[in-house]
C-alpha cells in the first residue's frame, strides 16, 4: 500500500519554491511518484521509516532526494549527514539545493558525500532546467543498489 | 696586590704619642700608611674637610675635647669616615660608649702592638666600605619600583622593601618573621608550594604570573622572578622573590581581547546578514520570476499583449534584483575571504579571461592586443576577477564601435608594473572619475550599457587588497583605459 516506489523526495519548506520545483519536474515529465517533506524532522522519518513513515520499508528508498538546505527543526547539513552516516541509506543520492554560493560553500566545509548541488537561480528557466535535468539523471542512473546492512 | 697606602689621620695632642705610632707603623709595614697628624679636634675636622682621609685615629683627651665627646663630634662629620680610638683609658665602659657613638676600634695606649694597630685601623675601613656597598644596594632596593622581598629557605620573609610595602600594603616591620603564606590566596598555595620546592633545589623562576592577596584582602595580579640566594659556598641560604604588579597590563589585555571580540562578532553578524540576504532576498525573487513565467508559458492565450509585456518587465526586473544581490554578496565576500598571495602568471590569467569574456559576446568581432605581462605575486583567483571585470567592461563598452579594440598591457612606472585595460568605446568623462569604483555607481543609462555597478568596486577593493592603487583616464565617446599596481610585490 504505501510502498509505491518513490522516484524523488523533494524536501522544501518554501511553498513557492515547492510549487515551482513541482511544477518544473511536472512539466518535464521528470517522475510521476514525488513524495513531499517540508522540514528536516519530517524527512528523517521518511527515510528511516519512523513516526507518521513507520508503516514505510526502508528498502523502499526513493530515488534521489531533492533537499533544500535550509529547513526548519532539523536543517539540511543535519539531515544529509544522518542520511550518509547510515549503511542503510548511504546509498540514496542526495541532491542539494541551495539558495546561494554562500550555502554551496558551506556543504563544501563538511563534506558530507553529497552527489550534486543546484545553487537556485532566481532565473525560473534555468531553475527548471537544473532540477529536471538533475533528477532525472538520478531517477534513471539510480537502479536501486543492493543495500548492505540489512 | 700592592694596595695604595691608608691615608691616616692621627688626632694626638701629644707628640710623644704621635711619635710612637709613627714609629711602630714605620717599622711594621713602612707603606701600609701615609700619616697625618693633627693636635686638635678641631684641627682634625678641618683636615677632614680636605678630604682624602680613610681612616681617623682618634685620641679622647684633646685640647678642644675630652671623653667620648671626642667620638661622639668625629663621629658626626659628614666624611663618615671609620674612627678608631686611641685611649689612654682601659676602662670597658668607655670602650662600649665609644663604639656605640660610632668608632670601628678601640686601642688602648700602650697595650697595643704594631700588628694590632695596623690590623684595627685596616679592619675600620673595610667594614666602612661593606657597609656603604650594603648601604647602596639596600638604596637601590628600597628604590625600586618592583616588590622585592626576602625570604629564609623554608619561606619566612627576611626583608620587605618599599615596592612591596606599596603592592601587599603591610610595612617592613609587620611582615617580617612571617611565613610568606600570609600573601597566598587558598588557590594558589600548591601551586607556591612546588614553586618554593623548585627554587630550593636551586631554580629561577622568571616572569611567572600568580594571584596575591594584599594586607585590605584584596587580589593582585603580580608577575614573580623567584631565585634562590646562595653564599660563598654556594648553600642556598634564603630565597629572593621580585614581584610586579601585572593588573594594568592584564586590563590592557583584557581591554584588548573584548575589542577582537566584538570585531569578530560584528564580522559574524556580517556573515549573518550576507547569508540572510542571499537566502531570504533570493527566494521571493524566485517566486516572482517563475509565478510570471508560468503565466506567460501557459496562459500567454489569455493575456492581452500588454499584459504580456508587463509581465516581460516583471521578470526582467526580478532577475536584475537578483543580479545584484549575488554582485552585492560577491563584493561582501571579498571582504571576508583571505588572501591567498602567490606567483601567478598574468599572461594565462588573461588568457582565460579573455576566453570568458568571449563566450558571452560570441558574436562580437573586437580587435585584441595582448602586451607582454610580467609574472606577479597575486592571489590568482581574485586577480582573475580584476581582468574579468575589466575585459568584460572593456568588451560591453565598445559594443556600439565599428571597429572595436581592446588591448591589455603592462608598463614599468616609477619602479612598479602598471598593467593596463585600454579600449576605443564609449569613456566617460573625467569629472565623475572618482565616482566610478563607488558601490552602485554607474555613468551610464541602464538601456544604453546594463550593469549593477559593482564590478568596479569589486576591482578596487581586490586591488586595494593587494597593496595596489587602480585609476581610470577616458573621454567621452575616446575610450578609457583602467590602470592598475599590484603593490610593492610586484616582481616577487
Amino acid at each position: 500500500m504505501a510502498d509505491t516506489p518513490v522516484e524523488i523526495l523533494l524536501v522544501e519548506d518554501n511553498p513557492q519554491d515547492l510549487e515551482l520545483t513541482l511544477h518544473a519536474l511536472r512539466k518535464r515529465k521528470v517522475a510521476n511518484h514525488i513524495a513531499i517533506a517540508r522540514d528536516g524532522a519530517e524527512v528523517l522519518d521518511f527515510i528511516f521509516c519512523t513516526g507518521e513513515h513507520a508503516d514505510r520499508a526502508i528498502e523502499n528508498a526513493p530515488r534521489v532526494v531533492l533537499l533544500d538546505l535550509k529547513l526548519p527543526k532539523v536543517d539540511g547539513i543535519d539531515v544529509l549527514r544522518r542520511i550518509k552516516d547510515d549503511p542503510r541509506t548511504r546509498t540514496i543520492p542526495v541532491v542539494v539545493l541551495t539558495s546561494s554560493r554562500e550555502e554551496r560553500d558551506v556543504l563544501d566545509s563538511y563534506e558530507l558525500g553529497v552527489n550534486s548541488y543546484i545553487v537556485k537561480p532566481v532565473d525560473f528557466e534555468g531553475f527548471t532546467e537544473a532540477v529536471s535535468s538533475l533528477g532525472l539523471y538520478w531517477v534513471l542512473h539510480n537502479h536501486q543498489p543492493e543495500r548492505s546492512g540489512r | 696586590m700592592t694596595k695604595p697606602p691608608l691615608r691616616v689621620l692621627l688626632v694626638e695632642d701629644n707628640p710623644g704619642d704621635a711619635r710612637l705610632v709613627r714609629e711602630l707603623i714605620a717599622d711594621h709595614a713602612p707603606h701600609a700608611w701615609e700619616l697625618f697628624w693633627a693636635t686638635s679636634l678641631a684641627d682634625g675636622l678641618g683636615r677632614l674637610d680636605d678630604g682624602g682621609i680613610d681612616a681617623l685615629l682618634l685620641d679622647l683627651g684633646l685640647p678642644d675635647s675630652n671623653g667620648i665627646d671626642t667620638v661622639t663630634r668625629a663621629s658626626a662629620h659628614p666624611s663618615g669616615v671609620p674612627i678608631v680610638v686611641m685611649s689612654g683609658l682601659g676602662d670597658e665602659t668607655v670602650a662600649t660608649r665609644a663604639l656605640q657613638e660610632g668608632a670601628r676600634g678601640y686601642l688602648v695606649k700602650g697595650t697595643f702592638d704594631p700588628e694590632t694597630l695596623a690590623l684595627s685601623v685596616a679592619r675600620a675601613v673595610e667594614q666602612q666600605r661593606l657597609e656603604e656597598a650594603r648601604a647602596r644596594l639596600a638604596a637601590i632596593v628600597e628604590c625600586s619600583d618592583d616588590a622585592i622581598v626576602a625570604n629564609t629557605p623554608d619561606g619566612t620573609i627576611t626583608s620587605w622593601n618599599a615596592g612591596a610595602e606599596r603592592l601587599y600594603g603591610y610595612r617592613s616591620e609587620e611582615i617580617s618573621g612571617k611565613p610568606v603564606s600570609v600573601l597566598l590566596p587558598p588557590a594558589v598555595r600548591d601551586d607556591f608550594a612546588a614553586i618554593l620546592e623548585r627554587v630550593r633545589r636551586g631554580e629561577r623562576i622568571e616572569h611567572f604570573e600568580t594571584v596575591r592577596v594584599r594586607k585590605d584582602g584584596s587580589l593582585v595580579d603580580i608577575s614573580l622572578t623567584i631565585s634562590p640566594v646562595r653564599d660563598d659556598g654556594g648553600r642556598i641560604i634564603g630565597i629572593s622573590t621580585i614581584g610586579r604588579d601585572v593588573t594594568e597590563r592584564k586590563h590592557a589585555d583584557e581591554t584588548l581581547r573584548a575589542a577582537i571580540e566584538a570585531a569578530e562578532a560584528a564580522n559574524r553578524e556580517l556573515e549573518g546578514f550576507s547569508y540572510s540576504v542571499s537566502h531570504d532576498l533570493r527566494a521571493p525573487l524566485r517566486a516572482i520570476d517563475g509565478f510570471s513565467r508560468i503565466l506567460v508559458e501557459e496562459h500567454a492565450s489569455a493575456l492581452p499583449q500588454e499584459a504580456r509585456r508587463y509581465l516581460k518587465i516583471i521578470r526582467e526586473n526580478a532577475q536584475r534584483m537578483g543580479q545584484l544581490v549575488d554582485d552585492l554578496l560577491a563584493f561582501s565576500r571579498l571582504g571576508r575571504q583571505p588572501l591567498g598571495k602567490r606567483h601567478v602568471s598574468p599572461a594565462e590569467i588573461v588568457r582565460d579571461a579573455i576566453e570568458e569574456v568571449r563566450a558571452g559576446e560570441k558574436d562580437r568581432t573586437v580587435e585584441l592586443t595582448i602586451g607582454e605581462l610580467p609574472d606577479c605575486q597575486a592571489d590568482p583567483a581574485l586577480l582573475k576577477q580584476v581582468f574579468l571585470n575589466l575585459l568584460g567592461n572593456a568588451f560591453k563598452f565598445t559594443r556600439r564601435r565599428e571597429n572595436a579594440s581592446v588591448e591589455v598591457g603592462c608598463r614599468r612606472d616609477g619602479g612598479e608594473d602598471v598593467y593596463f585595460v585600454r579600449d576605443n568605446g564609449a569613456g566617460f568623462d573625467m569629472r565623475y572619475a572618482d565616482k566610478l569604483f563607488g558601490v552602485f555607481q554607474r555613468l551610464h543609462r541602464q538601456e544604453d550599457f546594463e550593469g549593477t555597478g559593482v564590478g568596479l568596486a569589486l576591482v578596487e577593493r581586490i586591488v586595494r587588497r593587494h597593496g595596489g592603487r587602480v585609476w581610470a583616464e577616458g573621454a567621452p565617446e575616446r575610450g578609457a583605459t583602467f590602470s592598475f599596481t599590484l603593490g610593492s610585490a610586484t616582481n616577487g
